[in-house]
C-alpha cells in the first residue's frame, strides 16, 4: 500500500465541492482512501486519525491538501491527475478570449460582481465561518452558514447582530434552504407555492417540502436556522426572524415550524411569535407534548409526514383532518410473509440513517411502540451504544453525525460507510430489518439508490449463508424533479426487493409492525 | 470599478437595503425608481441637496458611460452598486441633509417686490392668479407645463414652502394639501413626489435657502440667484410660488403687470 500527500498552494474550494471530489477519488479502482481538503488544523487532525497522513505537517489553511492511499504509485498518479482536473473544473477563473476574469476573492468582491445579491452562503472551515459571516452581515447581506464548528458564543453574536440590523442568519450547520423558490445546499427541486417553512432540522425541512410537493402543494420559502437555534443560549433568534419574514411575505399563506423540542423558554417565545403572525402555523416539534402547543392558528403535529399533510390541506383552504394518517401502505399478509421468513434469532431493527432528523423521528416513533432504541445519540443516555461501530438490540444510528463523519464525507454524498455498515448488520444473526433513508436532491450523491443496491444484494447473500432472510425497509426523500428522480431511485430499491414507503414515518411504522409481529409469532 | 463617496443624503433616502432601476440620466444627475415607486436622485457636488437626493463628492460627467436607463441599482448597508458594475457610491460617511428652519425675521413687501421683478419677464401666463388666492388655481396648476416637474407644480411647491411656516392646522395649508392629493394623478411621477414632500414641509436646498434668507439672516440675493438656476424653468417657478406664499402670509398685495407675462 502506498501513501501520497501534496499541498496545492493558494487554492480554496468549499467543503461540499471537496467532499464530492474526495468521493469520486475513492471510487477509483485501487484507491482505498483519499481526501481533498483544506489544510486547516482540524482537517489535518482528521486525516491523521484516518491514517492518511504519513508525513507530519503544520496547518496551512490557505492551501488545499490532497492525501491518497492506493495500491501502487501508478494508481495514485491517476487519482491525483483526477484531483487536479476536478479542482480546475470547480470554481476555476473564467477565460474570455485573452482576458482572464478572476473569481471573486472576498465577499465584497463577489457583491461588486453580483450587486443584486441579498444573501451570502458561507461554506468554509468552521474556524473562519464566523468572521466571514460577520463580513457578509456588515455588507448588508443575509447569511446562510453551511459550515459547522462555529462556537455557540460566535453563533449568538452573529444572530444578535443580525437581529439588530434586520438581517437573517441561517445556521451554522444549515445544510438546506429554499429562498424565493431557489434551492440552496442539500435541497430538493420542489414546486413553488404558498407554504413557508422555518426549520432547525435539515432533513426535516427536506422531508416536509418533498411530501408537500408530492401532495401537489408548493414551498417557496424554507428557512433553515441551524440545529442549535432553539437552544436556550441562542433563544431561537433565527426562528423568530424566520417567522417574521414569512409573516410579511404576501405569497406565503401557511407557515410550518420544524424542530426537536425547544427549551421551554424558547418554545414560549417561538409559539408567541407564531400566534401573532396572522397566518396558520403547523408546529412540528418532534417529541414535544402536543397538548401544550395551544393557539387558534397553531396546528401541532407528531410527525414530519403529518406536518406536510397539515400544511398542504391548510394551503388549499382546508382544515387538517383529525383522523390519523395511514400507518403505511403494506398489507398484513405481506408483513406475515416477512416475519415468517425470519429465523428464530432475528428480532431487531437496525436503522442506518443519513439524515439526523429521520433517525430522531425513528427513535421517537419506534421507542413509543417497541421500546427504547439504542443509538450513538440516543433519546436517553442509558441507551447509548458502548461501541458506536457495533449495534445491539434495536438500534438506530445517524451516520451523518459528526461521530461517524470525522475525516469522511457525509453519507448523503459518499455511501461507502453505510454500505459497509449494511454488510456488518447482515452478519449479525439478530438483525431482522434494516431501515434506510435515501436522501436525494442537490448536493446528494448522484445515484444513492444505485450505490446501495449492491450492498443490499450482498447483505442478503451474506444473511442467507447464516440461514437468515433480511427485510430492507426504505423510503426516498426527494421529488420527481430532483436530478436523481424520486421514481427512478425508488424503482432501483424495489428491483432488489427493498420495501419502499412514502415517508420516514411510514417506514418506521412498518418496521414497528414487523418487530411487533415477530414478538407475537 | 469607479468609486464615489456621497457627501450628503436627504432624509427620505432609506437606510435599509433597497433595490431600484435607473429611469433617467441627465448631465449631472440620474434618477432611480425604487420598488415603492419613490424616486431617488443622485447628483454631482455642484448640484444641491434634496429630500430624496444623494450628493456625491465629485462633479459627475458623462454618466452614460457608467450605466444606462434600466440599469439596476442595489443598496446594501450604505453602498450603492449598479448592475453595470462600473461604479459604486459609498453613502456610509455621508451627512444627513435635514435643514432646520428658524424664524428670525419677516420679509418686507419691498423685498418681495424686488424678487418678483427679477423673474417677472420669465413667468408663464396665468400664474398671476396665484397672487389673488391659491385655492381657485391649485387644481388647474397641477401638471400644468412641461418637463419632469411641470411649472405649475413647481409654483405650488414654492407656495407651500412659505405656507408651511403657518401652523400645521392652518385651514389654507390643509385645503391646498387636500387639493393636491385630489389632483396629483394629473402630473408626473417625479412631480408627484415633489408635491408630496412639499405637503410634508420638505423642499430642495435652494428653496430652503431662499426661504431662510427671507425669514432669517441669509443673503437673499445669493439665494435667489441659486434658486433661479434650478432646471430650465423650475427654479423661477418655485421662486414665484415662494414669493406669492410669503405675500399671503405677510398679508401683502403684490401685482404683476400683465405686459411682462410671457405665454406658457
Amino acid at each position: 500500500m502506498k501513501f501520497f500527500q501534496k499541498i496545492l498552494p493558494n487554492i480554496y474550494r468549499d467543503s461540499v465541492a471537496l467532499m464530492q471530489i474526495s468521493c469520486k477519488l475513492c471510487d477509483l479502482p485501487g484507491i482505498s482512501q483519499a481526501s481533498a481538503i483544506m489544510a486547516t488544523e482540524a482537517n489535518i487532525e482528521l486525516l491523521n486519525e484516518a491514517g492518511l497522513l504519513v508525513e507530519k505537517m503544520s496547518p496551512q489553511p490557505n492551501n488545499l491538501l490532497v492525501a491518497i492511499q492506493g495500491d501502487d504509485e501508478a494508481i495514485i498518479d491517476v487519482a491525483f491527475k483526477q484531483v487536479e482536473k476536478s479542482i480546475n473544473e470547480v470554481g476555476t477563473p473564467t477565460l474570455s478570449g485573452e482576458e482572464q476574469i478572476l473569481a471573486p476573492q472576498s465577499i465584497e468582491m463577489a457583491l461588486d460582481e453580483f450587486p443584486e445579491a441579498q444573501l451570502a452562503l458561507i461554506s468554509c472551515p468552521g474556524e473562519y465561518a464566523e468572521a466571514e459571516a460577520q463580513k457578509a452581515l456588515n455588507l448588508g447581506l443575509d447569511v446562510m452558514i453551511f459550515s459547522d464548528n462555529v462556537s455557540i458564543e460566535g453563533e449568538l453574536a452573529l444572530k444578535k447582530y443580525a437581529a439588530n440590523s434586520g438581517h437573517l442568519v441561517m445556521g451554522p450547520d444549515c445544510g438546506t434552504a429554499i429562498l424565493n423558490g431557489v434551492p440552496l445546499g442539500f435541497s430538493n427541486v420542489v414546486r413553488s407555492g404558498n407554504i413557508g417553512i422555518v426549520a432547525a432540522s435539515g432533513t426535516g425541512l427536506q422531508q416536509i417540502s418533498c411530501l408537500v410537493d408530492q401532495l401537489g402543494g408548493g414551498v417557496s420559502q424554507a428557512i433553515g436556522t441551524g440545529g442549535r437555534d432553539l437552544h436556550a443560549k441562542i433563544g431561537g433568534l433565527s426562528m423568530l426572524k424566520g417567522i417574521q419574514v414569512l409573516a410579511k411575505n404576501d405569497e406565503i399563506k401557511i407557515i410550518t415550524l420544524v424542530s426537536k423540542p425547544p427549551s421551554p423558554a424558547v418554545a414560549d417565545k417561538v409559539l408567541n411569535e407564531a400566534r401573532k403572525c396572522g397566518k396558520p402555523v403547523v408546529v412540528s416539534f418532534l417529541g414535544a407534548d402536543l397538548a401544550a402547543i395551544k393557539g387558534d392558528n397553531l396546528f401541532p403535529v407528531e410527525t414530519l409526514e403529518q406536518a406536510a399533510h397539515a400544511a398542504f390541506l391548510l394551503s388549499q383552504g382546508k382544515k387538517p383532518s383529525d383522523d390519523p394518517l395511514p400507518r403505511h401502505t403494506i398489507e398484513t399478509s405481506i408483513i406475515e410473509e416477512i416475519t415468517s421468513s425470519f429465523s428464530d434469532k432475528q428480532r431487531y431493527v437496525r436503522g442506518l440513517y443519513s439524515g439526523g432528523t429521520f433517525s430522531y423521528e425513528a427513535m421517537l416513533l419506534l421507542g413509543a411502540e417497541i421500546g427504547p432504541m439504542n443509538s450513538a445519540s440516543p433519546l436517553s443516555t442509558k441507551h447509548k451504544l458502548n461501541d458506536i461501530w457495533s449495534s445491539t438490540g434495536n438500534t438506530i444510528i445517524d451516520l451523518g453525525d459528526d461521530l461517524f463523519t470525522r475525516g469522511r464525507p457525509h453519507p448523503m454524498i459518499d455511501c461507502r460507510l453505510r454500505n459497509d455498515r449494511i454488510l456488518q448488520e447482515a452478519k449479525d444473526p439478530e438483525t431482522a430489518i434494516i431501515l434506510l433513508d435515501v436522501v436525494i436532491g442537490h448536493g446528494s450523491h448522484h445515484d444513492p439508490a444505485g450505490e446501495i443496491v449492491a450492498s443490499i444484494q450482498a447483505a442478503r447473500a451474506s444473511a442467507q449463508k447464516l440461514g437468515n432472510s433480511l427485510a430492507f425497509v426504505t423510503f426516498v426523500c426527494g421529488t420527481i424533479n430532483d436530478p436523481q428522480n424520486l421514481v427512478a431511485q425508488e424503482n432501483k430499491l424495489r428491483d432488489v426487493g427493498a420495501i419502499v414507503l412514502g415517508s420516514n414515518a411510514q417506514a418506521v411504522h412498518l418496521a414497528s409492525d414487523v418487530i411487533k409481529a415477530i414478538g407475537d409469532s | 470599478m469607479y468609486s464615489l463617496v456621497a457627501i450628503s443624503v436627504g432624509t427620505k433616502i432609506p437606510s435599509s437595503n433597497f433595490d431600484g432601476k435607473i429611469i433617467g440620466i441627465y448631465d449631472h444627475t440620474f434618477n432611480v425608481e425604487l420598488a415603492d415607486l419613490s424616486i431617488l436622485t443622485c447628483a454631482s457636488s455642484n448640484y444641491f441637496n434634496m429630500p430624496h437626493g444623494i450628493l456625491v463628492n465629485s462633479q459627475i460627467r458623462d454618466l452614460k458611460a457608467y450605466f444606462k436607463t434600466g440599469t439596476t441599482v442595489h443598496h446594501r448597508n450604505g453602498i450603492l452598486r449598479f448592475s453595470s458594475k462600473k461604479l459604486k457610491i459609498d453613502l456610509r460617511s455621508a451627512s444627513m441633509w435635514a435643514p432646520k428652519f428658524k424664524l428670525e425675521s419677516r420679509p418686507q413687501k419691498t423685498q418681495l417686490n424686488i424678487l418678483l421683478s427679477e423673474i417677472k419677464n420669465d413667468l408663464p401666463l396665468g400664474c398671476e392668479k396665484l397672487l389673488a388666492g391659491p385655492l381657485s388655481v391649485v387644481s388647474q396648476m397641477i401638471g400644468w407645463g412641461r418637463g419632469l416637474t411641470p411649472e405649475g407644480d413647481d409654483i405650488i411647491a414654492g407656495y407651500l414652502s412659505a405656507i408651511s411656516l403657518t401652523a400645521p392646522d392652518d385651514p389654507l395649508r390643509q385645503q391646498i394639501a387636500s387639493e393636491i392629493r385630489r389632483n396629483i394623478y394629473k402630473t408626473t411621477t417625479v412631480s408627484n413626489q415633489m408635491l408630496n414632500d412639499a405637503i410634508e414641509g420638505l423642499f430642495i436646498e435652494p428653496v430652503e435657502d431662499l426661504r431662510s434668507a427671507l425669514y432669517g439672516n441669509g443673503d437673499i440675493g445669493y439665494a435667489s440667484r441659486k434658486l433661479k438656476l434650478v432646471g430650465s424653468s423650475s427654479g423661477i417657478a418655485m421662486m414665484f410660488g415662494l414669493i406669492a406664499g410669503a405675500a399671503y402670509i405677510e398679508n401683502y398685495t403684490l401685482k404683476l403687470n400683465s405686459n411682462f407675462i410671457k405665454a406658457a
